[in-house]
């Protein structure tokens, strides 16, 4: 009896320790990411959210500044609101732009055509360049005078606009510039159309269901995990747009393509104003979270996850 | 030797005591400049061929000047355009200071200005850094940068007076403090291609005497040809947005400066000025012989295509045009154009190196300094088509190797140019190039001829007075 207690005695402790062996590896091996992200992401998102409450120019000592920034956001600078319009605006069209097109060209290249893997390689070449590189080429392109674009339109009698010089060309401009890296999403709904059951259209096709109904039924359901992945990536990406206007307008002319991101690069690094771009920084955040939660929210409509059950 | 095998959990600890001693070594004080292995001599030895007195120097600069080999470490602002002019530099100083290694702190061109910042308040520091006007205003208001004035003083072999004295302004405060000394100066003129005016049979212009504002156009048009809707040859080609400051010139030119009294706005509110940017619009949507101010850098029509008879720009463009003309087109300069009515002037411009205020060495920067802005580094930029010369010594009477740094043939033009010499600001401004691209910005719709000049200076003014404002605030002007 003893000698039995002795042992389980033993193999409990043995085992606790093999628990708790497994538990620190598993710390360890994970140790790396979690200490990047508190080095390099919380730590500085802390930083930045006690700096949202100082005036500090990087070059003297931070002062306290009460709530001068976040009023200051709020009330005192209207190109704070100006560009968070213009971002949005930005956002709503080149979004659903981005998910049709990409969903689109995955679709054509998911048919059996010759050359598919020299169309999707094609596709897919924009989005391997370098973002400043792809819009020195754009830049190019919108030349009033020399680019391909108004020569073509010239062809059909047609005089192009100003494109980057004109206020109210420049969004449109940049919107249609979103299209040159569609193969990334092109890829990833290539991925996930792939992955649509082949029985259901069989069996769609037996009872006489059409291309449209299959898309409708089918298809676009099966998808939508992706379509929403892609339209929260999508947000955040397009909410957070810099290099284009930076590069291409300067957020001009007359800061019609003034998005956000490039007037808190100008408060923080040509105006040395840290405290009130982090005000902007956190803003920015809490905008894009709220405007995520509220799409996930919305998937619980319109989202489809195969085998999941649902209540009721 | 010990046949022990390394268990997966020994992996683990070294391999988590390996992180944790990386880690802590990141997160660890500044590492101070690495003595260079190469030079033996000791610092005293090795100071400076000139050796300086820097004001009042810390306990700690002499300590780490004590100990012997030094490291300068310099922001280069892009290597592109200018690196192998500071090789020559850098390679020159450490041959005659071989205790002291200069290290380039590479840096993406447009980039410089956030890397400083990030590198300072990081405590990161750099002992020089190559700047220009716009941007050193700001670090030298708020105490980064070492005032030269005590080094001016001191160093008798150095004098303030062998330089042209108004190049000095682009890098002096309102309190008389002086942060650098001239370096890359230039002025604007035109750069006009002989083969275009020899096919259309028109004579060059004087290099002696500027052509009006009227008799520019009137020449650009005459050499401009359009094939339907496509430019074949263009007579004009005024720098628009991307030489940020020509408008600045024009306006200057035509007696408006651009600065309100006691800087409280921007001259840019009032019908003699909008009829000028108005003009200068013209060139490009009315008459139609000169591109787009957005795109002129980067389309098959710049100057160095050889299908642009005239350009404005400056003496740190001969580089690259007598690189790209070189078997392909002849080309020369002649004075920037004059308003008739005005008195001539030039507009100048130009870029340095300057010390930070943190430097360990500053004997040692003050040299690399010199050595940057000294006689035989001039010689150098002269012969790489890259500078005008700011010395007096080899103003009058010409240096030859300026003499003969040719093309282009008018060289000489340039040297009187400086008596009509005038700079974009009056007493830096960190302000200018904050408000000068809201102005840009503002302008584009402009030389499209979508708006007018008082449509798109009355829009773009609340944003000038605010910025303004806000630079005011930040202790910035």
């Amino acid at each position: 009896m003893g000698l039995a207690t002795g042992i389980a005695a033993t193999s409990l402790s043995s085992r606790r320790r093999r628990r708790i062996g497994r538990h620190v590896q598993g710390w360890l091996f994970a140790a790396p990411w979690i200490l990047g992200f508190v080095i390099f992401v919380a730590g500085p998102m802390l930083a930045s959210a006690v700096m949202v409450f100082t005036d500090w120019d990087l070059l003297s000592p931070a002062r306290f500044a009460g709530l001068n920034n976040i009023r200051r956001l709020f009330v005192h600078d209207p190109l704070v609101g100006h560009s968070l319009k213009i971002t949005t605006m930005y956002a709503i069209v080149s979004v659903p732009m981005d998910i049709a097109a990409g969903l689109t060209l995955a679709m054509l290249l998911n048919a059996n055509i010759r050359g598919l893997r020299f169309y999707r390689t094609l596709y897919y070449l924009p989005v391997v360049l370098s973002g400043v590189a792809s819009a020195l080429l754009w830049r190019w392109l919108f030349s009033p005078e020399f680019g391909p674009l108004n020569y073509i339109l010239s062809l059909f009698g047609i005089a192009g606009p100003a494109w980057l010089l004109d206020p109210e060309w420049a969004m449109p401009a940049l919107v249609m510039m979103t299209l040159w890296s569609v193969g990334g999403g092109m890829v990833i709904y290539l991925a996930a159309l792939q992955g649509v059951p082949t029985e259901l259209y069989e069996a769609s096709i037996v009872d006489g269901a059409g291309w449209w109904p299959r898309l409708r039924f089918i298809t676009l359901p099966m998808i939508t995990p992706v379509i929403f992945f892609q339209l929260v990536m999508g947000i955040i990406r397009s909410l957070q747009v810099f290099t284009p206007a930076f590069i291409m307008t300067q957020g001009g002319p007359l800061n019609a393509t003034l998005f956000y991101e490039l007037y808190l690069y100008r408060i923080a690094f040509e105006q040395f104003r840290m405290g009130f771009a982090s005000a902007m920084a956190w803003l920015l955040f809490l905008y894009i979270l709220v405007l995520t939660l509220l799409v996930f929210r919305s998937a619980r409509s319109w989202v489809y996850y195969e085998g999941e059950q649902r209540g009721g | 030797m010990s046949d022990r095998r390394v268990t997966r959990r020994d992996f683990l600890w070294i391999g988590a005591m390996g992180a944790t001693a990386s880690l802590m070594a990141a997160c660890g004080a500044p590492v101070p400049p690495t003595p260079t292995p190469q030079a033996a001599a000791p610092a005293k030895a090795a100071a400076p061929s000139e050796p300086t007195k820097a004001p009042a120097p810390t306990v700690a600069e002499k300590a780490a000047a004590a100990k012997g080999p030094v490291t300068l470490r310099f922001l280069l602002r892009h290597y592109q355009s200018f690196g192998p002019q500071w090789d020559w530099i850098v390679s020159s100083y450490q041959k005659k200071n071989p205790n002291v290694k200069v290290e380039i702190v590479q840096n993406p061109a447009g980039c410089e200005l956030d890397k400083l910042l990030i590198m300072v308040s990081a405590g990161d520091q750099v002992d020089t850094y190559w700047t220009c006007g716009d941007t050193f205003v700001g670090l030298a208001t708020k105490g980064v940068l070492k005032k030269l004035n005590p080094f001016f003083t001191m160093d008798k072999t150095f004098k303030v007076d062998d330089y042209v004295s108004t190049f000095f302004e682009l890098y002096k405060q309102k309190d008389g403090s002086i942060y650098s000394v001239p370096w890359l100066c230039f002025t604007f003129m035109i750069f006009y291609n002989k083969d275009i005016f020899d096919k259309e049979k028109v004579p060059y212009p004087d290099p002696k005497k500027p052509m009006t504002w009227d008799e520019t156009l009137e020449l650009a048009k005459k050499l401009t040809r359009w094939t339907g809707s496509r430019p074949e040859q263009l007579g004009g080609f005024v720098s628009g947005s991307t030489a940020w400051t020509m408008w600045a010139a024009w306006l200057a030119q035509a007696g408006i400066p651009f600065w309100k009294p006691d800087m409280s706005g921007v001259n840019l509110d009032n019908p003699e000025a909008w009829q000028v940017l108005d003009w200068f619009a013209e060139w490009q949507w009315k008459h139609k012989v000169n591109p787009s101010a957005a795109f002129q850098t980067d389309i098959p029509f710049g100057f160095n295509s050889g299908n642009v008879a005239m350009w404005i720009a400056a003496e740190a463009q001969w580089n690259g045009t007598k690189k790209a003309a070189a078997g392909k087109f002849k080309w020369d300069i002649a004075p920037f154009p004059q308003r008739a009515g005005t008195k001539r002037q030039v507009y100048g411009y130009g870029d340095t190196v300057v010390m930070m205020n943190a430097s360990r060495y500053p004997d040692e920067s003050w040299g690399f300094l010199k050595e940057a802005c000294g006689p035989e580094a001039y010689l150098m930029l002269y012969d790489m088509a890259t500078t005008i010369p700011s010395l007096k010594t080899h103003i009058n009477p010409p240096h030859p190797t300026f003499v003969n740094s040719r093309p282009p043939d008018n060289n000489l033009m340039v040297l009187e140019d400086l008596e009509y010499l005038m700079l974009p600001y009056p007493g830096n401004s960190g302000a200018y190039s904050a408000v000068s691209r809201i102005v840009n910005n503002a302008l584009n719709p402009v030389y499209v001829g979508k708006m007018t000049a008082k449509e798109a200076m009355t829009q773009a003014m609340p944003d000038i007075q605010r910025t303004l404002k806000e630079l005011k605030d930040t202790g910035l002007v």
